[in-house]
């Protein structure tokens, strides 16, 4: 799993550190404290994307605009330091780019040392490439595939009773035991971020049939369309599914509801971690707070306490 | 102090929060009154126990870095413990909250910290003890008292009767109901403040008022010797 990460001269940060990652990282910090910043670091070391990408995706004409304050002269330089509990290996895979190599080459490679892990990213909910969800539906073995990703929207709402695709028809389709197949576009946020979240997470299960490589989900604001009811039980999923899949995941949030859903259901599976990110008063660069499970649940749990992160 | 910087006083519970913030504004010199307090946070620990300082420690650690404090001051009750308990208690806290300062002691009671290039943080001590040197707020406002305590001092007789009855009433839980009778029949009976209880007979009023035009006479006395040292203390934060 990744365990640290190391940003210099990309974006809002000019030097980085985060450190103590476990399995399921939630993310607060108030506007502007760079937590989508760095779910788009931890996303360029994913070969799905690169820095080229994300300064498409920001509507960014000049990919100096990539560069901590336009500093051009320096390298933007990303590295993951992981940890494979199961074999013991420590590694590392970085990224260093030059604003000449982002005109030129179009696409900056990461580098993945011999024994590192393998990252699958999928960045979901942040404005990045979207994963064909459909295509992953009819890729694979839909019935297995639709049992899992069906368990997971019944949460959200249990009359849903089948999705499938069809021929005739673009993208995915749910029935209710009350209506028939309706576009997954008539659906609420929670559903359609559900669905985006899991399918590509079964699907690279299906494909690997047993091999369990590190895959990290990136998702930003996570709490968005799902009700502050279904948040605990959303996290029960989440946290049961990635142990068995061997997901890391990484999730920013502005809810004090989802932060007191994930801090209980962490205390009873363990591997969870709350990271708290602001900016210096002093020097203005950004830094990042971890507050384990139990500090978390002092802060939640303090009379008259409105801790919702920075 | 400048206003542009802030100080957070971390105190045992909400009795010690109303009072050391009354303190604090009492003790602003008249001549210069457009000094407030609001750059001084008070922060309850809701207990003594190393535990609880080292999670509150923690907790401040983001508001260190990103709010421009300077000072940190730890106020707790000494109550029956010696004063180097106290104090290994609060350093075995700021060592386990992975504050970098060196151990306070009986004689060096700040130490500083940087938390950058170019701010240092001071974290400093008080123990609040009583004029037999122990105790906690509660004994100490017993002993700066303006009414005559005569119906407090009747609980002596509950308390024993309690204990015939098989019922130990601790001398904490003692002094608690101490000061509420104190509060409600001695000071607002003797100063005719009855009528008007809601105002002026509980503890949270009591300590309101202190920093208030009305009542006349205020149901403890500021100004008296043995809140010399903590005064002395809270000025450094001003």
């Amino acid at each position: 799993m990744i365990q640290n990460v190391h940003i210099q001269n990309f974006r809002c940060f000019d030097e980085f550190e985060i450190d103590g990652f476990a399995r399921m990282n939630l993310i607060g910090g108030k506007n502007n404290a760079g937590k989508t910043c760095l779910l788009e670091a931890i996303a360029c070391l994913s070969d799905k994307i690169n820095l080229v990408d994300i300064a498409k995706l920001r509507k960014q004409k000049q990919e100096d605009l990539l560069f901590n304050n336009m500093s051009t002269d320096e390298e933007v330089i990303i590295i993951l330091s992981m940890y494979n509990k199961a074999s013991g290996i420590r590694s590392s895979c970085s990224l260093k780019g030059s604003v000449q190599q982002m005109s030129n080459e179009k696409k900056i490679i990461p580098t993945y040392p011999d024994g590192s892990i393998s990252i699958n990213l999928f960045t979901l909910g942040m404005e990045l490439p979207p994963v064909d969800i459909v295509k992953s539906f009819d890729n694979f073995d839909a019935k297995l595939l639709k049992g899992e990703i069906l368990k997971i929207t019944k949460l959200v709402d249990p009359r849903i009773e089948d999705l499938r695709t069809f021929k005739s028809k673009e993208g995915l389709w749910l029935r209710t035991h009350e209506r028939d197949y309706e576009s997954l576009n008539n659906y609420g946020d929670a559903i359609k971020n559900l669905i985006r979240y899991f399918t590509p997470i079964f699907e690279k299960e299906l494909l690997s049939s047993g091999t369990k490589s590190l895959t990290v989900l990136l998702i930003d604001e996570i709490e968005n369309g799902l009700h502050y009811s279904a948040h605990e039980e959303f996290w029960e999923n989440i946290f049961k599914l990635c142990q068995r899949l061997n997901v890391q995941v990484f999730a920013t949030t502005h809810s004090r509801e989802m932060i007191l859903a994930f801090n209980t259901v962490a205390l009873q599976y363990g591997e969870g971690a709350y990271f708290e990110m602001a900016r210096d008063i002093d020097t203005g660069a950004i830094f990042a707070q971890k507050h384990d499970m139990d500090l978390l649940q002092y802060e939640l749990e303090a009379p008259k306490s409105t801790f919702r992160g920075e | 102090m400048n206003k542009d910087t802030q100080s957070i006083l971390l105190v045992e519970g909400t009795t010690d929060e109303w009072f050391i913030q009354s303190l604090l504004t009492y003790i602003v010199p008249p001549q210069n009154k457009t000094i407030d307090v609001q750059h001084i946070f008070l922060d309850k620990l809701y207990g003594s126990s190393e535990n609880d300082l080292i999670k509150k420690l923690k907790s401040l650690k983001t508001d260190l870095r990103n709010k421009p404090i300077k000072q940190i001051g730890i106020i707790l009750d000494k109550d029956e413990h010696s004063v180097s308990d106290r104090l290994a208690l609060i350093n075995n806290a700021i060592l386990k909250a992975e504050i970098p300062v060196l151990p306070l002691t009986e004689t060096v009671s700040q130490v500083n910290f940087d938390i950058n290039s170019s701010r240092t943080i001071s974290i400093s001590y008080f123990i609040i003890n009583d004029s037999q040197a122990k105790g906690n707020v509660e004994t100490l406002l017993s002993e700066i008292i303006t009414a005559d305590p005569k119906s407090a001092e009747c609980l002596k007789i509950w308390q024993d009767c309690s204990s015939t009855q098989g019922v130990i009433v601790k001398q904490s839980d003692y002094l608690k109901e101490w000061i509420k009778v104190y509060l409600r029949y001695d000071y607002c009976l003797q100063n005719k403040l009855q009528n008007h209880a809601g105002d002026y007979c509980t503890l949270e009023k009591s300590f309101e008022n202190m920093n208030k035009e009305s009542p006349a006479n205020k149901a403890w006395d500021f100004d008296a010797a043995i809140l010399k040292d903590l005064k002395s203390y809270l000025i450094g934060f001003l």
